[in-house]
């Protein structure tokens, strides 16, 4: 076998794709010669070094790109004075208090109504001080779901949405939440909110 | 500009600038802002920014870059983005039903993209840097974006794909030869 040959097997080796034959070939040549194990320790460490030279000069590249970026969007403002996501923050706290006492009322008997969510409602409000984002948190979009993957999926891409200020597409991501109707699924309350801003933003 | 995400995941794969200037001007500014209203500081979003999109590179150009049926492009970045900065930041975010990355049992394989060259690797970027042209278009195109020798050749033109095995064996002894002495000379 050549030198070119052996490096080959190497990096089929290294990348999963060597075929049995050939890994059977390998590690029999590996087993008779050790030294071959320093050659093929090497070669791993040559192949980081590479893959860091790469993502480095990849890296000066996309230095490079950035600068001749001109964002056709704005990079998210902020959307609102502070006063005025306390007195949002306020306002939903209030909101989220009705629709508690709603939840817990006889009257809502409808599990699956948008205005029941999924049974309980925990509304938190920011921001808060030191908890999540530091004293200059502005993030306002906040969504409490259960492990259920399909919940997560909906947090993150309506968390995305919202901070791209899709308000629209938010909420229609945010439907099957509303339908979800699990009894310990605990939704934070954004609805009103995104509303609110979409209102003002509008 | 991209009829869709599966367009620009071509382009993104083929290192076009376009598509690059695309994601900074469309995809990365909720990172920015997720990142900076979770406490970082500009060169942290910057950073968060600038990995999101070489992880997002790296993994099309691997081949194993899925995107999910109905999981969008930006969606994907935005929880890349946000778990790479909980990786970075150390924050497990409990109380307002942020989980921790441990506690969403979602693999975010970040491949040492916070980690810097120490050593030997120091030492092969350098020799790199330092070595003639081709091999290094030879090298880096090939474990670095894991292009076919077949691929290679095609771009390199003048060459053929026989000999291009032959020239990455040199290029990759030269790098060994370089390795070694220094190892040597350093103990």
């Amino acid at each position: 076998m050549d030198k070119a040959t052996f490096l080959e097997l190497m990096d089929k080796y290294i990348d999963g794709t060597i075929s049995s034959d050939d890994k059977y070939e390998f590690d029999q040549m590996l087993t008779n010669d050790p030294s071959l194990h320093q050659e093929f320790d090497i070669h791993k460490t040559l192949r980081k070094g590479i893959k860091l030279s790469g993502r480095k000069d990849l890296l000066s590249e996309l230095n490079e790109i950035k600068k001749e970026v001109s964002p056709v969007k704005e990079n998210i403002k902020t959307l609102f004075p502070r006063w005025y996501l306390m007195v949002a923050a306020v306002f939903v706290g209030v909101i989220g208090v009705v629709f508690v006492l709603r939840n817990q009322s006889p009257v809502s008997s409808n599990n699956n109504s948008e205005n029941n969510y999924a049974g309980m409602i925990e509304l938190k409000t920011l921001p808060i001080e030191g908890k999540l984002g530091g004293p200059s948190t502005e993030s306002i979009h906040l969504i409490l779901v259960d492990n259920n993957s399909e919940t997560y999926e909906i947090k993150n891409d309506t968390l995305f949405m919202f901070t791209n200020q899709e308000y629209l597409d938010e909420i229609k991501r945010l439907k099957p939440i509303f339908t979800l109707n699990q009894q310990r699924n605990i939704v934070l309350e954004i609805k009103e909110l995104t509303f609110i801003f979409k209102k003002k933003s509008e | 500009m991209y009829q869709n995400d599966q367009y620009l995941i071509a382009a993104i794969k083929t290192r076009d600038r376009n598509a690059f200037k695309y994601l900074y001007q469309n995809y990365t500014g909720p990172i920015k802002h997720f990142v900076k209203i979770n406490g970082g500081q500009d060169v942290d979003t910057e950073e968060i920014e600038q990995n999101v999109i070489v992880l997002l590179y790296e993994k099309i150009a691997s081949g194993n870059f899925v995107l999910h049926e109905g999981t969008k492009l930006s969606t994907y970045m935005f929880a890349v983005g946000k778990n790479m900065w909980y990786k970075k930041s150390g924050r497990t975010l409990t109380l307002m039903g942020e989980e921790s990355i441990a506690e969403t049992g979602e693999d975010y394989d970040f491949d040492g993209i916070f980690e810097s060259a120490e050593g030997k690797e120091q030492i092969i970027i350098a020799a790199l840097q330092n070595t003639d042209q081709d091999c290094r278009e030879i090298l880096t195109l090939y474990y670095y974006d894991n292009k076919s020798m077949r691929e290679i050749a095609e771009k390199m033109e003048s060459i053929t794909e026989e000999n291009l095995r032959k020239r990455k064996y040199k290029c990759i002894q030269k790098l060994k030869k370089v390795l070694t002495d220094k190892i040597k000379y350093h103990g």
